[in-house]
């Protein structure tokens, strides 16, 4: 593993101006795939109440 | 001649049928002759924009074509006479679009080589254009009758939908075609492609599509 | 004589593994190991990925983005190959599982599809100046989008679930063809995308620093959009065989 790329957290957040496309990125792969678990799992409890 | 029997069953179908095929063609015509009334007086504008308009019209038409080819058919029953007859159904369906294309492709594409004439005042790239029109008629006619089967019973608005982004490669395929005409490379090896492509569908698809039917009539 | 008794072999576990009992439990048992590993490797990739690798020499640090683009993508159209081959299967050997599969792959390759089309055009903007470009690649990935969409419309567009799943599987078939036209479609025209770094027979143009977090992220990926697959898969069964004595049972 190679040492840590930046200076300070600012640093990491700004990334030399493009850090808002990354974190946006990162932002958007977290919400997109965190809401499809949650809603899966919502179907699931759904459809098992119908079941019952 | 008892070969050509269901050719021309078909063909004579088509032909009653007025609205089917002349519908097409005078709506590509209304299309390409609406279009320089659309763009400014410069003729150089003209042909920048000729070939794009010519294949999304193309397109269209084939769309519109295709609407209701095997609706009526499914309606009146001869699908489910035809599947328990001894006939081949993929044979049927190859039959019915080879007969759409000669009755709609041939003439669009010829069409609309003149009307590159008009556009261009180039017969020669009118005549290399010819033939990739015609084959594309036909891929498109294929790949919307496999889109009009997959929702028979739904509407022709889903399956043309659904099938329009398997023509959108063709499309892309037209458009380097057009550099190749107007630059004069590599004008053969396109026109390859694109025959290599209908080769491989022009009797693979009828089986499929007559596939889907079975499906549909189960 | 070996030969025999490995299809005999082959077959009773296809048969088992098909039926969606034996798929159900198997799968519940498999879930929570796969969801936990996926996650801490996924995880330990994009953090090694953004803060421990050095920057680009070209595109600065906005690259690191290809931690999310790249296995997103690869994914989209694994996932549509993973649904046409169960379409196959389903086709061939009318493996009412398979069916289940592929509906249940649908929306999740639609959902990642989009991931990678939208951080594409995130990174496009620092990269190319442009979000949006009509290159082979980037057209190629939204006609694939396009196709997932209407997979799933064409299948709810249909009551019976025999018939839908049948047309489903004829679709997804023909639309295979896309696959082969995405992956070489930067190699036949030349355009905005850059070409593949990695590909099988070459050594790859990627730096190794930068490669072993990429390939741990696509692994990482691969096994969190599988978990979603599962339990997608999870909801077809609840839907299609809630009459069922074992699914109540289970519930």
């Amino acid at each position: 593993m190679s040492n840590f790329a930046f200076s300070s957290l600012s640093d990491v957040l700004n990334m030399d101006g493009h850090g808002v496309y990354v974190w946006v990125v990162f932002s958007l792969f977290l919400i997109t795939i965190s809401t499809s678990f949650y809603i899966f799992n919502l179907l699931i409890k759904k459809y098992q109440k119908r079941v019952k | 001649m008892k070969l050509l029997l269901p050719y021309t069953n078909e063909a004579l179908k088509l032909i009653k049928k007025t609205r089917a095929w002349i519908g097409p063609i005078l709506i590509f015509i209304l299309i390409m002759v609406a279009f320089p009334l659309t763009v400014e007086l410069s003729s150089t504008n003209l042909s920048d924009a000729f070939y794009p308009v010519l294949f999304i019209s193309i397109l269209l038409v084939m769309m519109l074509a295709t609407e209701d080819i095997f609706l009526e058919d499914y309606e009146d029953g001869s699908l489910e006479l035809l599947l328990i007859s001894n006939k081949s159904l993929s044979q049927w369906v190859f039959i019915k679009i080879f007969i759409h294309w000669l009755f709609i492709g041939v003439p669009i594409s010829l069409l609309g080589a003149f009307f590159n004439i008009g556009a261009n005042n180039d017969l020669n790239s009118s005549l290399m254009l010819l033939p990739a029109l015609g084959i594309s008629t036909y891929i498109f006619l294929i790949l919307f009758c496999f889109g009009n089967s997959l929702s028979l019973t739904k509407g022709s608005v889903l399956g043309t939908l659904i099938t329009l982004p398997l023509t959108l490669p063709i499309l892309v395929i037209l458009g380097k075609l057009t550099s190749a005409i107007i630059f004069n490379i590599n004008y053969f090896e396109f026109l390859i492609l694109l025959f290599g492509i209908l080769s491989i569908i022009i009797f693979a698809f009828p089986a499929i599509i007559s596939r889907i039917i079975k499906t549909h009539l189960e | 004589m070996l030969r025999e008794i490995l299809i005999i072999v082959i077959k009773k576990f296809i048969h088992q593994f098909a039926s969606p009992k034996t798929y159900f439990y198997q799968v519940n048992r498999l879930y929570p190991w796969l969801l936990y590993i996926s996650l801490f490797i996924y995880l330990f990739a994009i953090i090694w990925g953004l803060l421990f690798t050095p920057k680009d020499f070209v595109q600065g640090h906005s690259y690191r983005i290809i931690y999310f683009h790249v296995p997103a993508s690869f994914v989209a159209q694994s996932l549509y190959a993973a649904m046409a081959i169960s379409s196959a299967v389903f086709l061939i050997w009318r493996v009412k599982l398979a069916a289940y599969l592929a509906r249940s792959i649908a929306p999740i390759g639609a959902m990642v599809t989009f991931i990678a089309l939208v951080s594409g055009s995130i990174w496009g903007i620092p990269t190319w100046g442009t979000w949006w470009e009509w290159d082979a690649r980037i057209t190629s990935t939204l006609i694939l989008f396009i196709m997932y969409l209407g997979l799933i419309s064409l299948h709810n567009s249909f009551n019976n679930f025999d018939k839908a799943d049948k047309l489903l599987a004829y679709l997804a078939i023909i639309g295979f063809i896309q696959i082969p036209i995405i992956k070489k479609s930067v190699d036949w025209w030349s355009s905005l995308h850059q070409p593949a770094s990695i590909t099988i027979s070459d050594k790859p143009s990627i730096d190794p620093s930068m490669l072993y977090p990429l390939f741990m992220s696509m692994i990482g990926f691969a096994g969190l959009v599988a978990c979603l697959v599962i339990l997608s898969s999870k909801v077809q069964i609840y839907i299609r065989e809630k009459n069922k004595s074992w699914v109540k049972d289970h519930v």
